[in-house]
């Protein structure tokens, strides 16, 4: 229903007012390809801790941890919903204005963002190996009053991302954990800037959509992590640190796509655990190095997690100052959660905030 | 079911409890494009002027801030570009740009709306002709700044118009007003008109062109009386 009331909305604008600006393309910033849901939930931190596929994406590292030489096997997929969409739906703004005319359309586009994706996951990991394969796909869609230099503009845009990731860990003393991980990746980060200007690059899209389509199509590219974990283990308090060299050399694509920057990452956790309860807390600075030229508020991730039973968690935490908050219930094979957090792709607070609701489930063991 | 209640129940407090404003902001400092941006967006036209000011003084080779400061100007002015961009101008009758734009601009403008109307197109105007003009592809921001100025000298020429020519609930114009206007501000709105019509194209400049067609059309030994009369039978049926 969301999906189908934007795509009206977004051809409207684009039929009515707009017409094609340019395309500007690179990942710019620190975040990680793919987060596993519920380290979203505890503020997007993983470099001490990570949950089932989370673990190759964050810090391969944390592979030999926990006490069973499987870690997890299964499919995860989720659902991006715009937490304010949701509410304007609920509330029926949304509704009123798809009858009000086209009109009220362009107030509603120029007025909120869009931003909806989904996720999917298909893992194994034991103690020392592991093999993902994912994708992600998000949409991003901004009416913004000033944003072609004083003009209004519609800006698109996509974060695709696919590919396959293997790990290798081991853990040659109690205190440390070194891992490696390679990845094959695809990835096309389009963004589409549609203002009212002139008509003859609206002739130029309408004539030629190979172009666009050209733009968007995915690119590959090699590249590998490095990470490592040390360990201060006690009977009910654990201390770790969690460092990691991501896109080790920096990972280079085919066609249009940039190549993302080596960065270099650090965390802290403290773990406080009964004997069937932890309490996880934690902190990640990312980007130590600022090669994505970003605000240090981007770069930091705090968390809080609490697992019960081994089958309730509940996070909460600060995703680059936005709080994010989930839970997840474990069931042996099948596992259901949410997770509510929000993302800054703008480069200051409050620039573009976006605040999604994800929902996702997993299957596996 | 009652596991998914549960988990609603929970999330629902912990949506409550954490809401979604960042906590960063206090922590964070704006570079001076930032600030000006942040105030151009939230709306307060008169601190996005003071910062584009001082932006542009401070680098006056930088010409994509002029077009910042210039719709500042305009908004403060009254100009709604949103509005702007859903009214359907066209070339084909002479009041379409008049009543387009019409419909959102002042229709009584204070004399600092004027104002700020004319520094949108100067600002504009002290740009290179290069850096507004829809012919050069080389300059990504060439042809949105020409758009730019097609509106803003256009809102200027008619909130000029509006000056003098107010209608009244009885649907007529004030006769003394319209006695009040002197050929120099009739060559300032003709010549506004004109600059638009010059650039060529669809939409707002052949829609200023339909102006000064029927303009030229009306009865009147000077340019000021054929801009009276005309005002006379557009501004009372419109």
């Amino acid at each position: 229903m969301f999906l189908k009331l934007s795509a009206r909305k977004v051809k409207i604008a684009s039929l009515g007012l707009l017409v094609w600006s340019g395309i500007a393309f690179g990942k710019n910033s620190n975040e990680l390809l793919y987060t596993e849901p519920f380290d979203l939930a505890a503020g997007g931190t993983s470099l001490t801790r990570a949950s089932q596929e989370g673990i190759v994406f964050a810090n391969p590292a944390l592979l030999p941890l926990g006490g069973a030489w499987l870690r997890w096997v299964g499919f995860q997929a989720g659902f991006i919903l715009d937490r304010d969409l949701v509410q304007s739906a609920q509330s029926g703004s949304i509704g009123d204005a798809a009858g009000a005319g086209d009109s009220n359309f362009v107030d509603e586009l120029f007025s909120r963002s869009l931003h909806f994706g989904q996720t999917a996951t298909l893992s194994f990991l034991n103690k020392n190996f592991a093999i993902s394969a994912f994708e992600r796909l998000e949409l991003d869609v901004e009416g913004q009053r000033f944003g072609d230099g004083g003009l209004p503009s519609v800006n698109f845009g996509v974060e695709a991302y696919g590919g396959i990731l293997t790990s290798y860990a081991l853990r040659p003393a109690r205190w440390i954990s070194l891992g490696v991980t390679a990845k094959r990746l695809y990835a096309s980060e389009p963004e589409i800037q549609v203002p009212i200007t002139d008509q003859s690059k609206i002739r130029e899209l309408t004539e030629n959509t190979s172009k666009l389509r050209d733009e968007i199509s995915p690119n590959q590219g090699t590249g590998s992590d490095l990470g490592a974990l040390f360990l201060l283990q006690g009977f009910n308090v654990d201390l770790s640190l969690g460092l990691k060299v991501e896109d080790v050399g920096g990972t280079k694509f085919t066609g249009a796509q940039p190549d993302f920057p080596q960065t270099y990452n650090a965390g802290l956790g403290l773990a406080l655990h009964g004997t069937k309860e932890v309490l996880h807390l934690s902190l990640d600075y990312r980007d130590i190095g600022n090669a994505y030229d970003e605000k240090t508020f981007k770069k930091v991730y705090i968390g809080a997690r609490l697992m019960l039973r081994n089958m309730l968690g509940v996070a909460c935490g600060l995703y680059q100052g936005i709080p994010t908050a989930g839970i997840r219930v474990d069931l042996l094979l099948f596992k259901l959660g949410v997770t509510a957090y929000g993302r800054e792709l703008g480069s200051f607070p409050g620039d573009k905030q976006r605040n999604m609701l994800m929902i996702y489930t997993s299957l596996g063991f | 079911m009652r596991i998914l209640g549960i988990l609603w129940i929970v999330l629902s407090f912990y949506l409550t409890a954490c809401g979604t404003a960042t906590k960063a902001k206090p922590y964070v400092t704006l570079t001076s494009d930032e600030k000006a941006r942040q105030a151009l967006d939230e709306q307060d036209f008169q601190k996005a002027i003071e910062l584009y000011k001082e932006l542009v003084e401070g680098d006056p080779e930088n010409y994509e801030r002029y077009r910042f400061l210039a719709a500042a100007y305009a908004a403060a002015a009254g100009f709604d570009i949103i509005e702007a961009a859903k009214s359907n101008v066209s070339g084909g009758e002479s009041g379409s740009l008049i009543n387009s734009l019409g419909q959102f601009l002042p229709a009584d403008p204070s004399a600092d709306q004027m104002e700020w109307m004319r520094l949108s197109k100067d600002t504009l105007l002290s740009m290179p002709a290069e850096f507004r003009s829809k012919d050069n592809a080389e300059i990504d921001y060439a042809a949105g700044a020409a758009t730019q100025l097609e509106f803003y000298q256009s809102s200027y020429a008619i909130m000029y118009i509006n000056q003098f020519a107010k209608v009244s609930e009885s649907g007529s114009l004030d006769p003394s007003r319209l006695e009040s206007m002197t050929d120099q501000d009739v060559e300032n709105i003709l010549s506004n008109f004109s600059q638009v019509a010059s650039t060529g194209g669809e939409g707002v400049p052949a829609a200023a062109q339909a102006i000064l067609a029927s303009i030229e059309a009306k009865e009147g030994s000077t340019q000021r009386e054929k801009l009276i009369n005309y005002l006379n039978a557009t501004k009372k049926t419109s």
